[in-house]
C-alpha cells in the first residue's frame, strides 16, 4: 500500500475513536466499517458489549477504553501537528 | 506495547484463537443486525420490504467479503489456515496410507540414524560435566615428542609435588578408577566400578552430597586416611532404595570395614565420560581398597601411574601462561624423583622421562578415552548418515514428485476457485513437513533403541562403556531441526513444481504430462545411485578392511588360547613375597598344564592386545633403539604359538634368582641391530644398567592395534624386569576340549590352589582380539549396514521412477504394440531407460567414492582406499540390483494389452 491511503486508515481509525468518545454507539450507517471497528477492538482501544435495544433485539454496543482514549489524545495531537504544518506550507507565500 | 496494552489484547487473541466460531458468529449476528437495521430504514423511506433487504445488502457491499475482512482484523488468521492445512495434509496423508507409510519410515531411518550417530557425539564429546563452572577444569596429561596422544596418568609422588609447587590452580585434585568388591550386611554384591579422589576432589569441583556430606581433606590424611565411602545416587536407590538412613552405615569393601558419609549427587559420574563409578573412598585408602596390589603411595618407590590429575584455574590466569609455567615445574619434579625413587634406575628414568611433556586440556567436557578412540569413527560415520538422510530425502521427493502430477486436477480446481500460489505452496509444505516430522518422531524412537544397541556392541571390551544417553535438549534439537529441513527439503520442489500447473490442461481429464518434473525426477534418481555407490564402496572397503585384520599373521594363533587375568595379594614379585608368588604361579603352572586337553601354560604382563612398555636399550656396539619391552614367563611363545627363529625359549632357569640376565628378542629387533650377525650370546644393555644375553630370537608377534607393524621387540622373564605387577595374564593353549568346558576347568583348578585369588575376565583371545577390533568392527558393520541401506532405497526411488514412466506412457506403449512393435521391443525400451539412469548415476558414483575414499584411508588395513576390487564389486552389486528395480515395471510394461490401454482415458 501506498503512504496516502496509511494515513487515510490511520485518519479513520482516529475518526472512529473520537465518534465513540463523543457517545458509545450500536451499529453504523456504513457497513463497510465494521472491519475497522474489529481492528480496533482487536487492538484494546474500544470495547463492545452486548445490550439489548430499544427493539428488544441484541445488539452490539462500542464504547472507548482508557487505552483509546489515550490513543485518540494521541492520534489527535499528531493529526493537529500536522494539519498544522501543512496549512503552514500551503499558506506560504509564493515569491 | 505495554503490558497495561495487553492485559486488553491478549484475552481477545486467545478468544479468536480458541473461540473463533464464536467470534465469527457474533460478527455473522452484527452484520445480521446491521442489514435489519438499514432495512427498516429503507422500509421506513418507502421501500417494499423486499427492495429495501436487496439495497442493504448492496450498500454492505457483500457480506462474506466483510466477514473475511473482519477475520483478518483479529490477526490469528494464519494460525487458522495453519490449522486448517494441518487437518487436511492429515487427510490427504490418511488417504494414502501406504506411501505414508513407506515414506515415515525411510525418513525415520534416516533422521533415526542422525540423532543416533548424533546422540552419541553429543554424550562422547559435547555434554559438559555436571560440575560448578566446569569451563575452569583443567587436566593435566603427558606428550611424547612425536605428537602421540596424551597420557593422563601420573605417579602420586608427581601429583603431591605439583601441587605444593603450582601457583596457578587454587588447587590440584586427583582421582583414579578402582574396582572394588562391597558387602552389605554380610551379603557381598557384585563387583563394583569406584573411584579412589583426593579429600580435595568434591570441593574442587564444586559438588556438593545429595545426603549426607562429601569427603574433606581430613579424610584423605594420614599414613591409612579414614575409612569412609561415598556412593553414587544410582547405587544408592538400586541398592538402598534411597533410605537416608545409610549415612553412617558400615559397609565391607574388599575385606574392611568403612562407613557412608554421603550420596553423591543425581547425575553426576565423575569427569571420566563412559565410565560411572558407584563406590568412592579417599586416595589415601588405595592400600587398604586393593590388597592385592603394591601400596601405591608408599615412598619413595611409588612407580606405578594411576593417578588423574584435574586443577581449577585462578581467576585470570590464561591456560597458555599456567601450561608454560607447570611445563617447567613438572620437569624439576620429575627429574627430582627420578634421582630418588632408587638410585639404580635413575638413568632409565630419566631417559625415559625426557620424551614427555606436560600438557593443559580443557576440562569442561570432562576427560575420555573413549574421545580418542572413537573421535575420528564418529566422524566418518557422521558423514556416512548425513548421506543416507539426503539419499532418503531424494526419494521421498522424488515420490512426492509423482504424485504432484497425479495431483495436477486438484491443485487445478483450487487454483480455479481462488488459491494463490503461495497458499498452495505453502499447503504442501505443511504436508511435507508434516511426513519429516513424523519421521523425526519415529526416529527419535529408532534411535533411542539405535543407540542403545551401538553401547552394547561397544561394551565388549574389558569395561564396560556406560555413557548417559538420555536425549538432551541438544539431540531434541539436532532432530527437530533434521526433521524440519528434511520436510521443507523434500517437499520444496515438488510444491513449487505442482502449485505452478497451468489451469486449462490441468483440468482437462489427465493433462500432459510436462517434461520438466521428469528431468528433475532423473536427476534426483542418478544422484541417488551415485551417493549409494559412495556409501557401498565404503561400506566394501570396512569390510574387506576388517576381514584383512582378523586373516592377517598377527604373529601368533588366536584360537584355542584362553587368557585369564590374575590379581594375586602382594604381587610385588621382584621385592616382596617373591618366593611365595614364584611357588603360587609354578603351581597354577603345573597343575593347569596336567590338565589332559592343555598343550602350554604361561604367564605375561599384558595380553597381547594391550600395548606393551616401551623401553630404550643399548647394543654392543653403542647403538640405541627404543623397543616393546614385555614381560613373560617360560612357555610364553609355545602357549602363543608363535615360532622361534633362532635359539632357545625361556626356561625354568632363567626364573630363579641369581641367575644370568637373558633377553628374547624379536625379528625386526635382530634385523635392525645385528644384521647379518648371529645375535645369540650378544649382550644388549636393557634392564638398567644390566646387560642380558640374548638367547633367542622370535617371529614379529604384533601387539595392540593390530594395524602396527610391531617393531622392534624384547622379552624379559618377570624376576628380571625392573618393575614389579600388579596383575598378570595367565596365557594357556589347549586342545580338543571345546572354550567353555575348558573355562570352567581352568576356574577350578585356580580356585582350588588359592580359593582367595581373584581369577577374572576368562576370554578366548580369539574374543580379546575382537574386543581390540571394536572400532573396526563398529566401522564395518555400521557402513555395511548403511551402504544396503542406500542400495535398498536407490532401487526403491528407480523403481518408483520408472513405475510412474511406464504409467504415465501406457497409452503410447499401447499405441506401439498395437502398431505391431514387440514385447521385447517394449521391454528394452524401458530397460534401456533404466540403464541409462543407472549407467549415470555410476559414472558420476566412481570418481565421488575415489575422491570420498582418500578420507578414510588411514582406517583401512591392507588394502588402498582407490581397492579395484572391492570398487568393481560395489557397482556390480549396485547394477544388479538396480536392474533388477527397473526390470519389474518394464515387465509390466512389456505385458500391456492394447486394448485395455488405449480405452484407459
Amino acid at each position: 500500500m501506498s503512504k496516502p491511503s496509511d494515513m487515510v486508515q490511520g485518519t479513520l481509525d482516529m475518526l472512529l475513536l473520537k465518534i465513540l468518545a463523543l457517545e458509545p454507539m450500536n451499529g453504523l450507517s456504513d457497513g463497510s466499517l465494521y472491519p475497522a471497528l474489529h481492528k480496533l477492538e482487536q487492538a484494546g482501544w474500544i470495547t463492545a458489549e452486548w445490550m439489548t435495544s430499544v427493539k428488544g433485539r441484541g445488539a452490539k454496543y462500542y464504547s472507548l477504553t482508557r487505552l483509546g482514549r489515550r490513543q485518540l489524545e494521541k492520534e489527535a495531537d499528531n493529526w493537529g501537528r500536522l494539519s498544522n504544518a501543512i496549512s503552514r506550507v500551503i499558506k506560504l507565500k509564493e515569491a | 506495547m505495554r503490558p497495561e496494552h495487553w492485559l486488553y489484547t491478549i484475552p481477545l487473541r486467545l478468544r479468536s484463537l480458541f473461540r473463533w466460531a464464536q467470534a465469527d458468529q457474533e460478527v455473522d449476528e452484527e452484520l445480521r443486525d446491521h442489514l435489519e437495521r438499514k432495512t427498516e430504514e429503507y422500509v421506513a423511506q418507502g421501500m417494499t420490504q423486499e427492495k429495501a433487504h436487496r439495497r442493504a445488502r448492496l450498500d454492505l457491499g457483500g457480506i462474506e467479503q466483510t466477514k473475511e475482512k473482519c477475520r483478518d482484523a483479529r490477526r490469528v488468521n494464519w494460525i487458522q489456515d495453519l490449522v486448517q492445512d494441518l487437518r487436511y495434509a492429515f487427510r490427504m496423508l490418511g488417504k494414502s496410507a501406504g506411501f505414508t507409510a513407506v515414506a515415515v519410515l525411510t525418513l525415520a531411518l534416516g533422521i533415526g540414524s542422525n540423532t543416533a550417530i548424533f546422540s552419541f557425539v553429543d554424550a562422547v564429546l559435547l555434554k559438559q560435566v555436571p560440575v560448578k563452572d566446569p569451563q575452569g577444569l583443567v587436566f593435566l596429561g603427558t606428550k611424547g615428542q612425536s605428537g602421540s596422544s596424551t597420557d593422563h596418568s601420573f605417579y602420586f609422588e608427581t601429583y603431591e609435588r605439583l601441587q605444593l609447587q603450582q601457583p596457578f590452580f587454587t588447587g590440584l585434585a586427583a582421582f583414579s578408577p578402582v574396582q572394588l568388591n562391597v558387602s552389605v550386611d554380610g551379603e557381598s554384591e557384585p563387583p563394583v566400578e569406584g573411584q579412589l579422589v583426593s579429600g580435595n576432589y568434591f570441593e574442587l569441583l564444586g559438588v556438593g552430597a545429595a545426603i549426607g556430606r562429601t569427603f574433606s581433606n581430613a579424610d584423605d590424611t594420614g599414613p591409612r586416611g579414614s575409612p569412609v565411602a561415598m556412593i553414587s545416587y544410582d547405587y544408592w536407590q538400586s541398592l538402598f532404595e534411597g533410605s537416608s538412613q545409610i549415612i553412617g552405615k558400615e559397609i565391607l569393601i574388599d575385606g574392611s570395614r568403612f562407613v557412608i558419609v554421603g550420596v553423591t549427587p543425581r547425575g553426576f559420574s565423575g569427569l571420566e565420560v563412559g565410565s560411572s563409578p558407584n563406590v568412592i573412598v579417599p586416595l589415601t585408602m588405595q592400600p587398604v581398597v586393593m590388597p592385592d596390589a603394591e601400596n601405591w603411595l608408599a615412598r619413595p618407590r611409588n612407580t606405578v601411574d594411576w593417578l588423574r590429575i584435574v586443577g581449577r584455574l585462578r581467576s585470570g590466569v590464561p591456560i597458555q601462561q599456567a601450561a608454560a609455567g607447570m611445563r617447567v615445574i613438572y620437569r624439576r619434579t620429575q627429574t627430582q624423583l627420578a634421582t630418588e625413587i632408587d638410585p639404580n634406575w635413575t638413568t632409565t628414568w630419566l631417559k625415559e622421562w625426557a620424551e614427555a611433556h606436560l600438557v593443559l586440556e580443557a576440562g569442561a567436557t570432562g576427560i575420555s578415552n573413549l574421545r580418542n578412540q572413537f573421535l575420528k569413527p564418529l566422524s566418518v560415520l557422521t558423514v556416512l548418515v548425513a548421506i543416507v538422510l539426503v539419499i532418503a530425502c531424494t526419494n521421498i521427493a522424488n515420490v512426492l514428485l509423482a504424485r504432484s502430477s497425479v495431483r495436477r486436477q486438484e491443485m487445478a480446481v483450487r487454483i480455479a476457485v481462488g488459491a494463490g500460489r503461495a497458499r498452495l505452496v505453502r499447503q504442501l509444505l505443511v504436508e511435507s513437513v508434516l511426513l519429516g516430522l513424523m519421521g523425526g518422531a519415529f526416529g527419535v524412537l529408532l534411535a533411542d533403541w539405535g543407540a542403545r544397541a551401538l553401547i552394547h556392541f561397544l561394551s565388549v571390551g574389558r569395561t564396560p562403556i556406560s555413557i548417559d544417553l538420555t536425549p538432551d535438549s541438544r539431540v531434541l534439537g539436532f532432530t527437530a531441526l533434521a526433521s524440519l529441513v528434511t520436510g521443507v527439503l523434500t517437499g520444496l520442489v515438488p510444491a513449487l513444481q505442482s502449485s505452478g500447473v497451468d489451469l486449462s490442461p490441468g483440468l482437462m481429464k489427465g493433462g500432459y504430462l510436462g517434461t520438466s518434473r521428469q528431468v528433475f525426477g532423473k536427476a534426483l534418481v542418478v544422484s541417488e545411485v551415485a551417493l549409494s555407490l559412495v556409501l557401498v564402496a565404503g561400506g566394501g572397503l570396512f569390510a574387506t578392511s576388517l576381514r584383512n585384520l582378523s586373516d592377517f599373521d598377527s604373529g601368533f594363533q588366536r584360537d584355542q588360547v584362553l587368557t585369564v587375568r590374575l590379581a594375586p595379594k602382594g604381587s610385588d614379585q621382584k621385592r616382596t613375597n617373591a618366593n611365595r608368588l614364584l611357588g603360587l604361579y609354578q603351581q597354577i603352572q603345573e597343575n593347569l598344564g596336567s590338565i589332559p586337553a592343555v598343550v602350554a601354560v604361561s604367564f605375561a604382563g599384558t595380553s597381547p592386545t594391550e600395548a606393551p612398555q616401551l623401553r630404550t636399550v643399548t647394543t654392543p656396539d653403542g647403538q640405541q633403539f627404543r623397543v616393546s619391552s614385555a614381560q613373560v614367563y617360560p612357555h610364553y611363545f609355545e602357549t602363543l604359538g608363535s615360532s622361534i627363529l633362532q635359539g632357545r625359549d625361556f626356561s625354568n632357569l632363567d626364573m630363579s634368582p641369581g641367575a644370568p640376565y637373558v633377553a628374547v628378542i624379536n625379528d625386526t629387533f635382530a634385523r635392525h641391530a645385528f644384521r647379518n650377525e648371529n645375535p645369540i650370546g650378544k649382550k644388549i644393555v636393557c634392564s638398567g644398567d644390566q646387560a642380558c644375553t640374548v638367547i633367542g630370537v622370535v617371529k614379529d608377534i604384533k601387539y595392540s592395534s593390530l594395524k602396527s607393524n610391531g617393531g622392534a621387540a624384547m622379552y624379559m622373564t618377570f624376576l628380571q624386569a625392573p618393575t614389579g605387577r600388579g596383575q598378570m595374564v595367565l596365557h594357556l593353549r589347549f586342545a580338543g576340549n571345546s572354550e567353555s568346558v575348558m573355562m570352567g576347568q581352568v576356574r577350578q583348578q585356580i580356585s582350588s590352589i588359592d580359593p582367595n585369588l581373584p581369577a577374572f575376565q576368562i576370554q578366548t583371545l580369539e574374543s580379546d582380539v575382537d574386543a581390540a577390533l571394536v572400532r573396526e568392527r563398529l566401522l564395518a558393520l555400521l557402513s555395511v549396514f548403511f551402504g544396503g541401506l542406500a542400495i535398498l532405497l536407490a532401487a526403491v526411488g528407480l523403481y518408483g521412477l520408472i513405475s510412474h514412466i511406464v504409467a504415465r506412457r501406457t497409452r503410447e506403449i499401447g499405441v506401439r504394440i498395437a502398431l505391431g512393435a514387440s514385447r521385447s521391443n517394449i521391454l528394452s525400451l524401458v530397460l534401456g531407460e533404466t540403464i541409462c539412469l543407472e549407467g549415470l548415476g555410476i559414472v558420476l558414483g566412481v570418481p565421488a567414492s575415489l575422491a570420498a575414499s582418500r578420507f578414510i584411508e588411514s582406517f583401512l588395513y591392507g588394502l588402498r582406499a582407490t581397492d579395484p576390487i572391492v570398487m568393481s564389486a560395489s557397482v556390480g552389486l549396485l547394477t544388479v540390483v538396480t536392474l533388477l528395480a527397473g526390470f519389474v515395471p518394464a515387465y509390466r510394461a512389456m505385458r500391456v494389452d492394447p486394448m485395455v490401454a488405449l480405452r484407459y482415458e
